[in-house]
């Protein structure tokens, strides 16, 4: 369960953007993290408190609320190095940066899960 | 299209001075853009909208984007405005748009703001909010890294903001006080309606004006109005819109001298400005202290705001002259109210000032002296001060008493002079005399408007029951100039120029 990934995908209303967002997500997700994530799309017509609650401001926006830090990607997914990013997923150069940040632990914790 | 024109709907912002110079208030169900440096104060303008609106039965929604709402609460307890009540009592929302410094945010695709969007149009709806602040814009642009993609964002929510028929502040730097309208070109967007905030340094002085530089389709005040801060927000001093309607009366009013009331034709008129002008010494302060007397003895209420010296002194001069001050401001006849100018600037006093006069509702207004106010100010500061206080003044239909004090002892005219002898409605002149060795005081009523009046130069004593008048100098020119000079009159001549001029 610790290296288990909480994600949240917001979304207003069905437009193509949106499915482009969840579809890249789950791809990515079936890909390499099969098994071990959670995913929920909300969506803010139908609920504007969550969006309220989270801060959400540009959507789609993908909230990563495990493992922590707590990290937003913004976006329709379609850059995919990004999304690695933003999920931790990458390998490499962006793991310097995130020490860089101080949130090492997490990154690194997540990727050797990967590799296990 | 003149039609149009007038029929456009103005919303009551409910602020002191703002809806006078805007002709009634914001263009309703409008989006107005409110620009300004930084510290130009227009989060404190936005919010005073909304906290206004409430009062007045109008939610708001406020949408920041840069500080968090708790930051907001915070700031704006300040000003004495309790927004957490106000949400408790639904006539006030956030809607939070600041950036979680804890959140890493990553871009990754395009995306839209339609998540914000429809979380203010929720939050709108669910208040009922008829007025949105929008603060401020341009911190979308730190928050996201394609500008093109944020422009194209933000027009949509103004868009938006149209649609819900509410009437909206949205707030937007800039980087200079006389420059572009908005960092970003936001004007862009919110184009019908632009007011602008400035801050500007003048002599080393702290200046704020504000400027409502347009309003599609509907008239409204030009060029740029000061305001201040106070302690309950923005207040607007609308200047150009003090007309001269004051009522001129005939009535007159003692001045607290037998012999200067025969001067004066009869006394003071009762909603008159009477300037008194004289070197330190020659007795200003004195003036005032009869003009004090000299109300309350006739059952009227007196103010008077010393910015010269402490309440002790002022007391004290008085009970020389035989008048137990203290004690009349304990029975309520009298207020003193005592400051240093350099305590604040000089809109502010004028604010704070209108404020006492409003509560205390005296008959009689004394100020000793305009000069010491005059040292904290830039000119065109002091000669709004001057025209808005005595404007203010007349209105309530009240006597003022100003004093001058002139930069030389002998003869002389003080800058305050300059600016405001044609403001005043009397101007008395005190005058130090050499005569034979000795200093002289002496008294001249200059101008008198509306009366007829002595226009001798009066020896003027000051002893313990006060001020006399006595003769005129007769044998004496160049009092005024500053240049006094004995003239070597025979006897009989001066007797025979007494004669001339014989006194009432």
């Amino acid at each position: 369960m610790a290296n288990r990934y909480e994600l949240e995908l917001f979304v207003v209303g069905h437009s193509a953007k949106a499915e482009r967002a969840e579809c890249n997500l789950r791809r990515l997700c079936d890909a390499r993290l099969a098994g071990r994530y959670d995913l929920r799309v909300t969506d803010v017509l139908e609920d504007a408190e969550a969006a309220e609650a989270a801060n959400i401001i540009a959507t789609p926006a993908l909230l990563r609320r495990a493992p922590l830090p707590v990290r937003m990607v913004v976006g329709d997914l379609s850059h995919r190095g990004a999304l690695l990013r933003g999920l931790g997923l990458d390998d490499g150069d962006s793991d310097g940066n995130s020490d860089g940040d101080g949130d090492g632990d997490s990154d690194g914790d997540s990727d050797e899960g990967v590799q296990r | 299209m003149s039609d149009e024109r007038r029929n456009m709907e103005k919303l009551s912002t409910g602020m002191e001075g703002f809806d006078t110079i805007a002709f009634g208030g914001l263009p309703k169900g409008r989006a107005t853009l409110l620009s300004g440096t930084a510290g130009s104060a227009k989060t404190v303008f936005a919010m005073q909208f909304l906290v206004k609106g409430a009062a007045l039965g109008e939610p708001g929604v406020f949408v920041t984007f840069e500080e968090t709402p708790a930051d907001l609460r915070r700031n704006m307890l300040s000003l004495g405005w309790d927004c957490a009540g106000l949400e408790a009592e639904h006539h006030l929302a956030f809607v939070d748009a600041s950036p979680r410094a804890e959140e890493e945010r990553i871009e990754a695709g395009t995306f839209d703001f339609a998540a914000l969007v429809a979380r203010i149009e929720a939050c709108v709806r669910r208040t009922g909010a008829k007025r949105v602040v929008l603060d401020s814009i341009g911190a979308m642009f730190a928050q996201f890294k394609d500008p093109a993609a944020v422009r194209r964002e933000l027009y949509r929510i103004i868009a938006a903001l149209k649609q819900l028929d509410v009437t909206a502040i949205v707030t937007s730097e800039r980087t200079e006080d006389y420059g572009a309208i908005s960092r970003h070109g936001m004007e862009e967007f919110v184009a019908d309606n632009v007011v602008l905030l400035r801050n500007t340094l003048e002599e080393e002085k702290r200046r704020r004006t504000i400027e409502i530089l347009k309003f599609r389709g509907t008239d409204h005040q030009k060029g740029e109005f000061p305001f201040v801060v106070s302690d309950d927000g923005v207040v607007v001093i609308p200047l150009s819109s003090i007309q001269l309607r004051q009522k001129s009366t005939t009535l007159r009013i003692a001045s607290g001298s037998v012999e200067l009331d025969a001067m004066c034709g009869g006394g003071f008129f009762r909603d008159s400005i009477i300037l008194v002008s004289g070197a330190t010494g020659t007795g200003k302060t004195l003036m005032v202290t009869a003009f004090m007397a000299g109300g309350i003895e006739k059952g009227e209420r007196c103010l008077a705001f010393c910015f010269e010296e402490s309440r002790q002194q002022f007391f004290r001069n008085a009970a020389g002259w035989g008048f137990d001050f203290e004690q009349l401001e304990r029975d309520g006849h009298l207020k003193v109210v005592t400051d240093y100018p350099e305590i604040m600037p000089l809109e502010n006093h004028l604010i704070r000032m209108k404020r006492i006069i409003e509560e205390f509702k005296p008959n009689r207004v004394a100020i000793d002296s305009l000069s010491a106010l005059e040292r904290n100010s830039t000119t065109r500061s002091f000669r709004e001060f001057v025209i808005s206080l005595t404007a203010f003044v007349k209105d309530q239909e009240m006597a003022g008493l100003f004093t001058s004090t002139t930069p030389t002892l002998l003869g002389g005219t003080s800058v305050t002079e300059a600016h405001i002898s044609s403001i005043c409605d009397s101007i008395i002149l005190l005058r130090y005399v050499e005569v034979y060795g000795e200093m002289r005081r002496a008294l001249t009523v200059l101008k008198m408007r509306g009366s007829a009046h002595d226009k001798e130069i009066r020896e003027f004593n000051i002893d313990g029951s006060g001020m006399h008048l006595g003769k005129a100098f007769r044998n004496v020119t160049g009092i005024l100039a500053g240049h006094p000079m004995q003239l070597a009159v025979a006897p009989e001549e001066l007797e025979r120029l007494n004669e001339m001029f014989p006194r009432e």
